[in-house]
């Protein structure tokens, strides 16, 4: 059985790095210095925390905080406010999951437009 | 499984713990995130977290500017394995479960959206659209308007959200600005009777979140200011200007039918608004008796009102909305809480009607609780009403309301510790709590009777038996579980002032007071008054897990032995000690007075303090009906009991498999609540394991036999009983056909085919009919 | 066990008759089915597919993920060659502090497989796998509409804790289940 990083009992201070399946890319600030991290991956970690747009397929726009994503991009977004037409009254939501297969685009928040092209 | 299970599980906050311990251990730098910081995943303590200087409120963003990632962002994810996720070192799955996912029509009420698509109709938006009227209202359209609304508020009592089905009429939303005058009442009285409902259910306190909820949207209530006082005059006022214009135009039937819509209103509202004021008001008796003729009114309205119902405008097909006119159904959808949205079904009106009409009879029983002055009674009379209130709230809690106001008139001040004082005279009459008797006025017996009630209230025991036969039938169980273990303390308590009590008698008896000992021997029964009520909430504990349908076919034997073997014994024991002991001060009162007549006052009875001698029958033996009434569930439990077993034996149950199964923890388990009380000491699984094994000694068809014979004797006793009420009709149908399938399966029916029977509990919630299939 | 002789004792005097129970709930048809846990992402779209069909509650697919991530080694499969065709999600963890409580989230069996046994083993095996990482209990909750369901977790030594009122978002009541392993004594009730 693979080794479970999730489950706290199986954590180990040295090992945070699990074997596939179940490995995470967070954000903690170790992680953020591993140089063994591929591009992708290391842009994922940038971006988690922050607040992203997210337009869906019937139009919807959502802004949230990005918790977590899958490979898919099915996304975990927290208090997220839901917007029939951007500019009007929002609906408040919370904790939203918004599948890969509806996302038309996803923008961030960025204070630096430059550097979220700079890739490592 | 829910979604809304709130607590955290370890692991998680273990992970990141680790994860922030790791962090910490691997990072030089400045502690960032300590420790125990990383173990809440709360998310409100993520979000001040996240925000530190940065805006908390998401509405703020962008702060810098949306900078499009979309592609970037795929193709990250795309180097992610199956199954990897890349997550915020604060997240956790769990809370991701209650995540609402998007485009899921079970949990996003928003999708479908068409831009296209106007916004549900708002009050002021219908009125430019022309959608709704404010004036010269036919009499048709006010009908529909005001059999939608009563189907709102029946919708609304039987648990939906105010916002989703009440103020869906968008008239209710500002009734000021209506010109027409009688609908502009009617919706203004709507929502005082809102107002007036919400604060009797929140004061009587019976209520759980799955049988109505207590909250909406306030601003929509407190858009205009309640005035309950004034709407009784206000709807009359109308009816009588409506009376007059129906004599003079075309259809009066249609105006009277407007009339009577407005009449039933005005008596329904000034019932529940007078039943609210009985927490301030003086005389109780004089309102009641208000209150029962309004209800009488109202119930005499319904069927004339049911006679007019299509006079007015019906729903159309297709459309949710009760009324063509004035109603936006999902004009607050958006506005509701996250959650996952649920059903919203509102009544038809007929069916509404329906309800009301039940309801107004519930409400008209209820009254009746004003002549239930003691507590033995007015227990009994909560636990029939239960029965028969079913799920309504409103019902549940108008009860209380005036079980509460009652006693506070009846006893003034503590009503409550007064009120039970007079119901263990009542019970029992110990003398010590005549105030006439002598003994009444001895300074250390009021002491220690004082001390015992002042206890019994603190500990809230009684109180919370008759409060949680206000509660829904499931909560009911829980609580009366609760309820029973707090039973321990009252009744040792209750001990110790009965030997208070003999120890004062024996003292009394040495100083040659015979009078006052005898007094005080005869009031050593407050225990007895205590176990009667514990056994009661034991007894109604048991049975409720057939009406809850909690008890597997296999572990009815264990079930129907308690109260055979011991629980209906000792109700039986107790009432019979009671009975004996208001004998025994008959007796005791005769044999005085006839001391004092001999002892030359004459004839002169008038001076005597004994009660009369020869009171009727009825009156020494209040208990003779309930007893006979515990003898019959006596037998029919002890039926029951050897039926199982019987069944049992004859490989007619189907039992679990050993594996996991253990019939000790499942004994244990089912009486749980019993394990800590002194008295009636705790039956250990041994000890049931042997009389059971005992009991199943002979073989199937004569276990059957047995069976058959107690359901004979219950048959025998219920068919004893004078003017039985329909309960005891059901018992004896069920007593008899037992009877008969017993005898069946006792000669050998069926041998070959051995299959478990029905157990039918639609006569009556505690004892099934068994049927053979 | 220590309580194994209790239990022999007790199958002795309920099996003291003159024979067992003849209706059975399944067919006792030998069967070659196999079982296994859950290893992969790609077994996640299975769960998915054989669960979402059944549930009138909604699940994401982190519903699933929370499970099967966190406890692999109790979700189980049961599988007929390489068609999965029942599926078993539970966890375990300390809801109620120093008590480990199992807690079976969904079962489902393909509707062509039913009527096996597939699903009381699945429980079985799920239980077994809790009762060895030293579970006190397993607890689950059930439409009380739901009458199969009810039936297998009955025969397994289950009892009704509690009756739920309009649990569901369709207003239905719910039971919960509990199935007590280890009776430490003093084992609370979890609610209230």
């Amino acid at each position: 059985m693979t080794d479970l990083s999730i489950t706290g009992q199986q954590v180990q201070a040295q090992q945070f790095i699990p074997t596939e399946p179940f490995r995470i890319t967070t954000n903690a600030p170790h992680q953020m210095n591993d140089v063994s991290l591929t591009p992708g991956r290391k842009k994922l970690q940038k971006w988690l925390g922050r607040v992203l747009r997210i337009v869906i397929t019937d139009g919807r726009v959502l802004i949230g905080f990005f918790n977590c994503t899958d490979r898919d991009a099915n996304i975990v977004l927290s208090m997220c406010a839901e917007y029939l037409v951007e500019g009007q009254e929002p609906r408040l939501l919370g904790n939203v999951m918004v599948p890969g297969k509806h996302i038309v685009s996803c923008c961030i928040d960025e204070p630096d437009p430059q550097s979220s092209l700079l890739v490592q | 499984m829910n979604g809304s299970s709130v607590v955290e599980p370890p692991d998680f906050q273990a992970a990141t713990a680790a994860a922030a311990a790791a962090a910490r251990a691997s990072s030089s730098e400045q502690d960032e995130w300590s420790a125990s910081e990383c173990g809440f995943l709360d998310p409100e303590v993520q979000r001040v977290m996240r925000s530190g200087s940065a805006a908390e409120d998401i509405t703020q963003y962008p702060m810098h500017g949306w900078v499009d990632v979309t592609k970037e962002f795929h193709d990250a994810c795309a180097e992610l394995q199956p199954g990897e996720l890349a997550q915020d070192m604060l997240f956790g799955l769990f809370e991701a479960m209650s995540a609402i996912e998007i485009m899921d029509p079970k949990m996003d009420v928003g999708m479908g959206f068409d831009k296209q698509d106007l916004p549900p109709p708002s009050f002021e938006a219908a009125i430019a659209m022309g959608a709704i009227k404010l004036d010269d209202l036919t009499p048709s359209e006010l009908i529909g308007i005001f059999d939608a609304l009563f189907s709102c508020i029946v919708s609304w009592l039987e648990g939906n959200s105010m916002d989703q089905v009440l103020f869906t009429c968008l008239y209710l939303h500002a009734p000021s600005k209506i010109k027409d005058k009688a609908l502009r009442v009617f919706c203004t009285a709507v929502r005082n009777l809102i107002v007036v409902i919400k604060n009797i259910i929140a004061g009587a306190a019976v209520n759980e979140e799955e049988d109505f909820q207590l909250y909406g949207n306030s601003a929509l209530l407190g858009a205009e200011k309640a005035q309950p006082a004034t709407i009784f005059g206000s709807l009359k006022e109308v009816e009588d200007e409506l009376v007059r214009k129906s004599k003079q135009l075309a259809a009066p039937e249609d105006w009277m039918a407007v009339v009577h819509r407005l009449r039933f209103m005005r008596h329904l509202f000034q019932v529940i608004y007078q039943v609210e004021q009985m927490a301030n008001i003086e005389s109780s008796e004089e309102t009641m008796n208000e209150i029962y003729k309004n209800l009488n009114v109202a119930s005499e309205l319904l069927p004339l009102i049911r006679r007019t119902l299509d006079r007015g405008t019906q729903p159309e097909k297709g459309s949710e909305a009760p009324n063509p006119m004035g109603f936006s159904p999902r004009i607050h959808d958006r506005s509701q809480p996250p959650a996952f949205p649920r059903s919203i079904k509102i009544r038809d009106r007929p069916a509404s009607y329906q309800f009301l009409e039940e309801m107004v009879t519930r409400f008209k029983y209820a009254c009746k609780v004003i002549r239930h002055k003691d507590y033995y009674s007015a227990l009994n009379f909560f636990i029939e009403y239960s029965k028969k209130s079913g799920q309504c709230i409103l019902s549940r809690s108008v009860l209380q309301s005036l079980f509460s106001a009652n006693i506070r008139v009846a006893h003034g001040k503590q009503p409550m510790k007064q009120f039970l004082r007079h119901s263990v005279q009542i019970f029992n009459s110990p003398p010590v709590l005549n105030t006439k008797h002598p003994v009444a006025a001895d300074p250390k017996v009021q002491q220690h009777l004082e001390n015992f009630f002042r206890y019994c209230i603190n500990m809230n025991t009684f109180t919370q038996f008759i409060r949680i036969c206000g509660f829904n039938r499931a909560r009911q169980r829980d609580k009366l579980a609760r309820l029973i273990e707090n039973f321990d303390t009252i009744q040792v308590d209750a001990a110790r002032l009965d030997s208070l009590m003999n120890q004062l008698a024996n003292e009394k008896a040495m100083e040659g007071n015979e009078p006052l000992s005898t007094a005080l021997k005869h009031s050593t029964h407050f225990s007895t008054w205590v176990l009667y009520n514990c056994f009661r909430a034991m007894f109604i504990f048991l049975m409720s897990g057939f009406e809850l349908e909690l008890y597997a076919v296999h572990e009815f034997l264990y079930i129907y032995w308690y109260p055979y073997e011991f629980l209906v014994g000792f109700l039986v024991s107790a009432l019979t000690r009671t009975e004996n002991i208001l004998l025994a001060q008959e007796e005791y009162a005769e044999h005085q007075s006839k001391i004092q007549s001999n002892s030359g006052s004459g004839g002169a009875a008038k001076n005597r303090k004994a009660a009369k001698p020869k009171k009727n029958k009825k009156q020494q033996r209040p208990y003779r009906a309930e007893i006979v009434f515990y003898h019959a569930l006596l037998s029919l439990c002890g039926g029951m009991y050897k039926a199982m077993g019987a069944l049992t034996k004859d490989g007619r149950v189907r039992l679990p498999l050993s594996k996991f199964d253990n019939e000790e923890i499942r004994y244990n388990r089912r009486f749980l609540p019993f394990a800590t009380l002194t008295s009636p000491p705790p039956v250990s699984y041994v000890e049931f394991k042997n009389i059971r094994d005992h009991m199943m000694r002979p073989s199937a068809e004569e276990l059957y036999s047995y069976a058959a014979k107690h359901f004979d004797q219950a048959r025998n006793v219920l068919e004893s009983i004078q003017n039985p009420d329909q309960e005891m009709l059901d018992l004896l149908q069920i007593a008899r056909t037992n009877f008969v399938v017993m005898n069946v399966l006792a000669r050998g029916h069926q041998k070959e085919v051995k299959r478990q029977p029905e157990f039918d509990f639609s006569k009556h919630n505690y004892f099934p009919i068994i049927k053979l299939k | 066990m220590s309580d194994t002789d209790a239990k022999e004792v007790v199958k002795d005097v309920q099996m003291d008759s003159s024979g067992p129970c003849t209706e059975s709930l399944e067919k006792t048809q030998p069967w070659s089915y196999t079982f296994c846990e859950f290893e992969d992402e790609s077994q996640l779209k299975v769960i998915q597919n054989m669960i979402d069909k059944e549930l009138s509650e909604p699940y994401s697919i982190y519903t699933y993920r929370y499970f099967v991530y966190n406890w692999p080694d109790l979700c189980l499969f049961a599988m007929d060659g390489d068609r999965y065709v029942g599926v078993i999600v539970s966890k375990l963890d300390m809801t109620l502090p120093g008590v480990p409580q199992g807690y079976i989230a969904m079962l489902a069996v393909d509707e062509a497989y039913r009527k096996q046994g597939i699903g009381k083993t699945l429980v079985v095996m799920a239980i077994e796998a809790m009762a060895l990482k030293d579970a006190a209990m397993v607890v689950l909750e059930t439409e009380m509409t739901n009458k199969p369901a009810l039936a297998l977790y009955e025969s397994l030594g289950f009892i009704r804790e509690r009756r739920l009122l309009r649990y569901y978002m369709n207003g239905v009541d719910a039971f919960r289940l509990k199935l007590i392993i280890q009776d430490t004594g003093n084992l609370p009730d979890t609610d209230d």
